[in-house]
């Protein structure tokens, strides 16, 4: 560009650090912001805002929420002696929206890979064997089915399976070399039935 | 399956051209330099989505130009039609549509046009080094198994986290944390393995005879797969002996078992073909073995693959050749280049003078 709008330059880098958003898309997103109405685009800032103060992490199993522990964990109606085990949040949403899993959850925080500095020490593993003291006698590994998730629950099956407590996984039903974000919730349930 | 016609824009010294396709023999004639290599490059983007040259799109774009395009259109054996475009833009890569559907993955769209290629290059299967020789066989069974290139894939990622374990971290404290690995790796370790011996076996017995129709001789042909790996009868066997020679990976520092470091070894009359065998050997038993993955190929899935042959028939006369066509069938479309015409060869065929 040959003139510099800085607030609008800026607007442009920082929606360009989105994932999925190249330089393209984030000056076309800017572009519509700057004729949207003052009022709209308050609501988004606000909503930007809302979501960093308001929504935390669970202490006990790692999932988004804004009351600690989450709505999960504290829900009566949940059966505590099942734990399904997750790379990320969001893949506690797709699997809730399925409705067979009536357990409670445990997010890692991604997945055992060495090329991006994570080991087992960087996962929440160890909170994970902590929980194992209370009624929990059957754990669900539902990471994804990428290289990475496997080997984390390669890793899950052997260091809980020694701890006597039942290991599951479930991968099958699930497309190879797919995500669970992508798996369509019909796949999704069956896993949930046939796991092994 | 047959290419009825190709069109390419920008692509390497072709501004614009555009070619109707015969069902059987086609002949790209002209001489050197002019362009036949880079129309046989791009039937093989067709099928494979990339070079058999290079692995930079860059280079096959036309200079100063900033996207290239190739569209082709498949006629089936089973009916129906396949339109392939392919348009690579300067900055952003590849995408490819198939009857107006975008292909997100190429590992998706690979095997859906059968393909043999044959170039002078491929010699070194023969004669050069392991990784050559894996490669051939890989995108062969790649073509009729999308397990076997999701293992493929997954394996190769699989190699990349534990290099890095091996390469970083204290050789006493890393155990644990290869365990996981090396189990994962065994699974697709064990069908990989089972795949490749799986195409061998199916080809052996063919190959000897295809030799010895080409070279008129009498000679055995043996193909055996020799892993880096000793005990592969389950994956179990796999996964024991990746933990019993852990020292020595650790030693190394580097991942050496595994079917990234196996091998297939080419005998003629007991000889190992690298070392042993005349440049003349080497080409006939090339030609053989394109012909027996023509046929493999064709066992194996609903379409015949197409063949292209760039540049392997200049020491070979006319009714040598009108031969070796015989052997790869009239239901395989064929693409030859070449610089000398081939004087009364009596195929079917469709001359392009480039
Ligand atoms: N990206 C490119 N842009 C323009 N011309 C190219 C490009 N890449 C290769 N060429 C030209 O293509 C010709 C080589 O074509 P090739 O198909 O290999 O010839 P042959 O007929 O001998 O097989 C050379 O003249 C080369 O300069
Ligand atoms: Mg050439
Ligand atoms: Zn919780």
């Amino acid at each position: 560009m040959s003139y510099q709008i800085n607030s609008l330059n800026q607007l442009i880098e920082n929606l360009a650090k989105l994932p999925g958003i190249g330089k393209k898309t984030a000056q076309r997103l800017a572009f519509f912001i700057l004729k949207t109405e003052r009022s709209e685009v308050m609501e988004l800032a606000k909503a930007l805002v809302s979501v960093k103060d308001n929504v935390k992490s669970c202490s006990v199993c790692f999932n988004i929420t804004e009351t600690d522990p989450c709505e999960v964990c504290t829900n009566p109606r949940r059966d505590k002696s099942i734990i399904c085990v997750v790379e990320e949040p969001s893949n506690i949403l797709t699997i809730e929206r399925t409705n067979e899993f009536r357990g409670l959850y445990h997010v890692l925080g991604g997945a055992l890979s060495p090329l991006t500095g994570v080991s087992p020490d960087t996962l929440k593993i160890r909170e994970l064997i902590s929980r194992l003291e209370g009624d929990v006698n059957e754990i669900i590994l539902a990471t994804n089915p990428t290289v990475e998730g496997e080997a984390t629950a390669i890793y899950l099956s052997k260091t809980l399976g020694n701890l006597g407590v039942k290991v599951t996984r479930i991968a099958r039903g699930l497309p190879m070399g797919g995500d669970i974000e992508y798996a369509d919730e019909v796949t999704l349930a069956k896993a949930f039935a046939n796991r092994s | 399956m047959f290419l009825k016609s190709i069109r390419l824009t920008n692509f390497r010294n072709q501004s614009d051209v555009g070619f109707e396709f015969s069902p059987s023999v086609n002949i790209f004639v002209g001489q050197n330099g002019i362009g036949k290599t880079n129309l046989a490059e791009a039937i093989y983007y067709l099928c494979f989505l990339k070079s058999f040259r290079t692995s930079s799109e860059e280079f096959v774009l036309q200079k100063d130009k900033n996207h290239f395009n190739v569209t082709g259109n498949f006629g089936f054996e089973e009916g129906g039609n396949s339109e392939v475009i392919l348009i690579y833009k300067k900055g952003e890569g590849k995408k490819i549509s198939q009857n107006h559907k975008v292909v997100n993955r190429f590992s998706e769209f690979i095997g859906s046009h059968p393909c043999v290629c044959l170039t002078p290059d491929d010699i070194q299967i023969s004669n050069g080094s392991p990784s050559g020789r894996r490669k051939f066989i890989d995108v062969v069974i790649s073509q009729t198994s999308k397990i076997y290139l999701d293992s493929l894939i997954r394996y190769n990622k699989i190699i990349k986290q534990k290099n890095k374990l091996l390469s970083e971290f204290e050789p006493k404290k890393i155990d644990d944390f290869l365990d996981p690995w090396d189990e994962e790796l065994s699974s697709y370790c064990f069908e990989i393995i089972r795949r490749r011996k799986d195409f061998l076996k199916k080809i052996s017995t063919e190959l000897s005879d295809f030799y010895n129709k080409l070279s008129g001789g009498k000679e055995e042909i043996t193909v055996s797969y020799e892993s880096s790996l000793e005990f592969t009868e389950t994956q179990q066997d796999i996964y024991n002996e990746l933990v019993r020679k852990r020292r020595i990976e650790k030693a190394r520092k580097s991942s050496v078992f595994g079917i990234h470091r196996d091998d297939v070894s080419f005998k003629l009359s007991g000889y190992a073909a690298r070392g042993f065998a005349s440049q003349g050997q080497h080409k006939t038993l090339i030609l053989a073995l394109k012909l027996s993955e023509i046929n493999f190929l064709k066992n194996e899935m609903l379409e015949s693959p197409i063949a292209i042959f760039d540049d392997v028939f200049s020491e070979l006369d006319s009714s040598r050749i009108g031969e070796f066509f015989k052997l790869v069938g009239d239901k395989t479309q064929i693409f030859v280049t070449t610089t000398h015409e081939f004087e009364n060869l009596e195929t079917e065929k469709r001359i392009f003078r480039i």
